[in-house]
């Protein structure tokens, strides 16, 4: 089975996306409420992804995926970033960063993984 | 009858997670209501005001469409782009932002 883990800040956030994945998938997922105990989550649970808001305080999206490239336990994880903003000059400079995907809120909670898993290659 | 399929599901505690998570969602309202208000009231907005506003425009922005209110996700991004604008906002915004908070606070009562 699939396992992801889901790192935002948002109470809201964080319990849809784990429903749809979990009812719509069947996909496990695991949930951090921030960036540093979403690194410790990553390297103990070793997901085979990870959903990251980009928008958190203390230490934000892009800083938690520096983090996680740096660490060879979690450096080999895809990373996709769930962001709010919508402008293309941020779309360009959260893409340019080497995340495998860039997804947008509001997600659709029913197509939520179907778009995960074809940005993964996850076929089965 | 039972709920069978994974989409049914997923909409029926859609539905229950919005219930769950509404009051956020008012007092996130609110908070804009009271800063349009102030702007309103007295053409000027403290700037950490304006970003507390700019910041719950965009949580709304990021969740409202989840919830199957899309109409409130525009509503709160077109806030959230007006409240990151540097300059002082003028009256003509400050009139839009009072239009959309209204029309947001419909949407929501639907």
């Amino acid at each position: 089975m699939r396992k992801v883990l889901i790192i935002d800040d948002e109470d809201d956030i964080r319990e849809v996306a784990a429903l749809s994945l979990e009812a719509v998938a069947g996909w496990q997922v695991i949930t951090a409420n921030c960036g540093p105990e979403g690194i410790r989550m990553a390297a103990a649970e070793k997901p085979d992804a990870i959903l990251l808001d980009v928008m958190m305080p203390e230490m934000d999206g892009p800083t938690t995926f520096k983090n996680l490239e740096a660490n060879p336990e979690t450096s080999h994880i895809p990373v996709l970033l769930l962001t709010a903003k919508v402008q293309g000059v941020d779309q360009r400079r959260f893409a340019s960063l080497g995340v495998k995907a860039v997804l947008f809120k509001p997600f659709d909670p029913l197509t939520l993984s179907e778009e995960m898993a074809t940005v993964l290659g996850w076929t089965d | 009858m039972s709920i069978t399929t994974p989409a049914a599901k997923t909409a029926q505690l859609l539905a229950v997670l919005w219930e769950r998570n509404r009051p956020v969602v008012d007092e996130r309202v609110a908070i804009l209501e009271s800063a349009i208000n102030s702007l309103a009231a007295t053409q000027i907005l403290a700037p950490e005001i304006q970003v507390d506003a700019a910041n719950v425009a965009h949580k709304l922005a990021g969740t409202l469409g989840m919830f199957g209110y899309p109409r409130g996700t525009e509503l709160a991004r077109m806030m959230e782009e007006v409240f990151e604008m540097t300059d002082s906002l003028t009256p003509v915004e400050a009139k839009l932002l009072q239009d959309w908070c209204v029309e947001l606070k419909t949407v929501l009562a639907k």
